[in-house]
Formats: C-alpha cells, sequence, structure tokens
C-alpha cells in the first residue's frame, strides 16, 4: 500500500477513481443520502484548493481516502454542522484544517466491512498521512466530523484527540466533531 | 455553568464536575465488531457504546464502550476501553492536568457512576 496526496489537479486521473470510490463507500455501502450522479461522490467543498489523501493498495486501487479543507474557506462542519461545535464559532484559521470524507475500505479484502473499517491498518495509515500531510500545509490541528466509529481508531491507535461536543444523530447516522492534535 | 475553551475541552476541577448531573444521550449495541484478535478474543461477546451529556449549552458529553458479562442468569454491563470526552480537568490554580490524568478520573468516576441501568433499559427496547 502506498499513501499519496494532492489537490485534484496534481493527482490527475486519481481523483476521479477517488469520487468513484466515495460512492462506494459512503452511498452504496453506509446508505449515506449524497448527491452523487454518475457513481461519482463530490459536492461543493470539493475545490480546486482541497487536499485529498489517498491510500492504494499494490495493484493501484484506490482502498482509502481523505479530504483536507482549510478552515480559512467555508468547510463542511462550518456550513453544514455547526451544531456538532456545542455552540462555538467554527474556526478560522490557517492552523486549523478539516479533515472530511475518511474511509478506509478495501475492497480487494475479504475480512472488510464498512462498520468496521475505522480498525483497519489502512485506516491508521490513511489518518497518520492525513496528519503529515495538513501539517505540511502548517495546520497544527485537524477538526472532523466523522461517524462515531471514528473514535475508537482514535483512542485504540493513540492520536491525540479529543471531542468538540456530544454526538448527535443525523439521517439515522451516530455523529462527531473532533479535534485532532498535528504536533510538529 | 461550564465554559467552552478554543480548543473545544470544557475545562473545570473534579470536585466541579462531581456537583454536575449526567443524563443519558444514546445507547446501543455495536453492528459489527471490530475484528476480535488476540488471546481471549471471543466473537460472542455483546458489546456497544453509551454517551451521557450534562444539561445546557456546551455540554459536557462522555462516552465510552462496554461489554455484557453475566452471571448467576443475569446480565452485566462493564466500561471497556476508555471514555471519550470534552472534558479537562484542572487543579484549583486551574492548570490543566492533561489529557492522560483527565481520563484515569473518569475512568475511576465511572466506577461510581450508575450508568448500566439506562443503558441496559435503552438496548432492551
Amino acid at each position: 500500500m502506498n499513501i499519496i496526496s494532492g489537490t485534484a489537479d496534481s493527482l490527475l486521473g486519481t481523483y476521479r477513481q477517488v469520487a468513484a470510490y466515495r460512492h462506494k463507500v459512503f452511498v452504496e455501502n453506509l446508505g449515506w443520502d449524497l448527491h452523487a450522479p454518475d457513481g461519482l461522490e463530490q459536492d461543493q467543498f470539493d475545490r480546486p484548493d482541497t487536499v485529498y489523501v489517498v491510500a492504494r493498495d499494490d495493484e493501484g486501487e484506490v482502498c482509502g481516502c481523505a479530504r483536507l479543507l482549510p478552515t480559512t474557506h467555508p468547510y463542511l462542519l462550518s456550513e453544514v454542522f455547526p451544531q456538532l461545535l456545542n455552540g462555538a464559532i467554527p474556526p478560522n484559521s490557517p492552523e486549523i484544517w478539516e479533515l472530511s470524507r475518511f474511509a478506509a475500505l478495501d475492497f480487494n479484502s475479504p475480512n472488510q466491512s464498512p462498520l468496521r473499517q475505522m480498525s483497519s491498518d489502512i485506516a491508521i495509515d490513511l489518518l497518520q498521512g492525513a496528519i503529515d500531510c495538513a501539517s505540511k500545509h502548517g495546520a497544527k490541528r485537524l477538526i472532523t466530523v466523522s461517524p462515531l466509529g471514528i473514535e475508537r481508531l482514535l483512542r485504540n491507535a493513540g492520536f491525540k484527540a479529543h471531542r468538540a461536543g456530544p454526538p448527535m444523530r443525523v439521517d439515522g447516522h451516530l455523529i462527531f466533531a473532533s479535534l485532532i492534535e498535528v504536533g510538529e | 455553568m461550564a465554559i467552552l475553551s478554543r480548543d473545544g475541552y470544557i475545562r473545570l476541577t473534579f470536585e466541579s464536575f462531581q456537583q454536575l448531573e449526567m443524563v443519558h444521550l444514546f445507547s446501543g449495541i455495536d453492528e459489527d465488531r471490530p475484528i476480535a484478535s488476540g488471546v481471549g478474543a471471543n466473537s460472542s461477546t455483546i458489546t456497544g457504546y453509551t454517551e451521557w451529556v450534562s444539561h445546557g449549552t456546551p455540554a459536557i458529553s462522555i462516552g465510552w464502550d462496554w461489554e455484557v458479562t453475566g452471571a448467576q442468569g443475569k446480565a452485566r454491563l462493564i466500561q471497556t476501553g476508555t471514555p471519550g470526552s470534552n472534558l479537562m480537568f484542572v487543579d484549583q490554580h486551574g492548570q490543566d492536568l492533561g489529557p492522560a490524568q483527565t481520563t484515569a478520573m473518569l475512568v475511576d468516576w465511572l466506577n461510581t457512576f450508575h450508568w448500566q441501568t439506562e443503558t441496559l433499559s435503552t438496548i432492551s427496547r
């Protein structure tokens, strides 16, 4: 497995594979109600300045992805889920980046399922890759909106993280906001 | 009243925290457990999560995992792993005790907090 990162332009054809992978994970497997025409899952936060972190298996197939957005521009948590911030104003700082659309489901592995993907080695490597990538862009902290299950990954793998507020049920899914320390 | 810090933490002393009432928010059974591994891993164990909050906004949020143990035909829930929260305990001078000590104190507190009845009742519905 290898991990690459970059904007949609710099990732060339890989970006389309990521959008198709996101459709497979979030729409087809997890049942999220997302706008996804043509089998590609994309939204208004997939912009030219968005940074993607992508895990690919030995055959070059996408087996994990994450999306990084600076909080100095509109981002998922500030525009769609500010209620997860426990009454706080959404951060706006070049030192805080948002991590979203995190998935680590390897469709070529027989033991994978969307609900336990967060305990996999791919998930840990991908999250560390996202932290390293964000650090290179000047981030000191990540903020995320995630399924509650990702908190287990954060705790069990030893990442420095804490929740920003209570979880909420949205469209039948428990989600929460958390802050992850990027470090030096 | 709890005050939210810019880093998302609610800071207060353990003594102040003990004065607050924590109320049940959600509980559920894990639909698909993480892959079991290691000596003693038992794929038939029933596991789940429970979430508790303080009143008002900003709210203190604490959640932890549990598993069912049975003795003499009676189901009992025990807390597993480490709890997640937005709490940072401070000392009497307002200095952070740190995430590790805060979590350790929360685990001790959980041993005195009666969460099992409400959680068991919710997941049994």
